[in-house]
């Protein structure tokens, strides 16, 4: 038996159990209509949460892009003070923000993808769901139960097809929103944990010795002016000026 | 016929095509068992481009049974493995 026959042959079955449900065949409409009503809502919420999962991941990628420029302006600083050892770990860090952008970049565009078929989902769902209302108050209108059975049969099965392909897809749109959450969560905890920088958090090694560098050279830079300014005492020397001791 | 591919839509197709997708069907069946996901990737999407290159898509507001359900383009090996399972891979 091959894939075809047995995707259609389960999904027929489940269908022709839900058909069984109920004794006169109109109650059978509303109760599909019901569901078919809460699958809409399941599928608009499905929707919602790809949406929110995507931004998720657009803000991370937006800060990770932000940390690269802050890395790029680290290293080149700290070549020109000369300390290659932290250049390379700004370099280093760089690196792997950059993988991780483009990890998030994939991520991003698998859920945009999702989005769009789910959207699709909805609208053709929503005009079948229309059509299937407007049928069943034909039918309970125009037919006896033992008249209706057939119509009713046929067009309960029809959505109840529709029904099933959309439970799927909004379960796999589930599915990949959830793992990607999981990702992004992790990602948040790397950054939190310092192996990545992160731009709200404390000061990253890199800075923090840069700023050391930074704030011993400003004291010389400080102290020259002050000698420049401050004559020296005849008697005394140099070394013993106190204004001019750190 | 009417041709369904789950998470796409439903299609009109000939049934001069059944031959074709049956042929295929056996291809995905026979790579899945070989653990070749790239072969079984390549006769999914034959199939998939077969029926709508070679049908027209069914109105939304037609509501009509499938004769034949195809699974979706992006179904990994995995999942149609657990086809041959006894939960299979619908919900609920």
């Amino acid at each position: 038996m091959g894939i075809l026959d047995r995707l259609t042959t389960m999904i027929k079955a489940k269908i022709s159990s839900f058909l069984d449900r109920h004794e006169d065949p109109r109650e059978t409409l509303d109760y599909s209509y019901e569901k078919q009503l809460e699958l809409l809502t399941n599928v608009k919420r499905g929707v919602a949460d790809v949406v929110t999962a995507k931004k998720r991941l657009e803000l991370q990628k937006a800060k990770l892009e932000s940390n690269i420029e802050d890395l790029n302006n680290q290293a080149r600083e700290a070549v020109s003070l000369g300390r290659d050892d932290l250049a390379r770990i700004a370099l280093e860090r760089k690196k792997d923000s950059m993988a991780q952008i483009e990890s998030l970049t994939a991520q991003i565009a698998d859920l945009e993808n999702e989005q769009i078929k789910l959207v699709n989902t909805e609208r053709r769902l929503s005009a079948k769901v229309e059509a299937f209302r407007t049928k069943k108050e034909t039918i309970k209108a125009q037919y006896s139960a033992a008249e209706a059975q057939v119509k009713i049969t046929e067009s309960v099965t029809g959505i109840s097809e529709e029904m099933a392909d959309v439970g799927m897809s909004v379960q796999r749109a589930e599915e990949k929103t959830e793992s990607m959450k999981a990702r992004s969560q992790a990602l948040d905890e790397l950054i939190d944990a310092g192996t990545l920088q992160d731009l709200t958090g404390d000061q990253t090694k890199v800075e923090e010795e840069l700023s050391k560098i930074k704030s011993s050279e400003e004291v010389d830079q400080e102290l020259k002016i002050l000698k420049q300014q401050v004559p020296v005492k005849k008697k005394a020397k140099t070394e013993e000026t106190p204004e001019a001791q750190q | 016929m009417i041709v369904r591919i789950l998470g796409d839509n439903q299609y009109v197709l000939d049934s001069k095509y059944l031959d074709k997708l049956n042929e295929l069907d056996n291809c995905m069946v026979d790579h899945l068992s070989n653990d070749e996901a790239d072969k079984f990737n390549s006769c999914l999407h034959e199939m998939i481009q077969t029926i709508r290159e070679r049908g027209t898509p069914l109105d939304p507001a037609e509501i009509r049974p499938s004769d034949l359900i195809v699974p979706s383009p992006d179904i990994t090996p995995e999942e149609a493995r657990k086809l041959f399972t006894k939960d299979g891979i619908i919900p609920g």
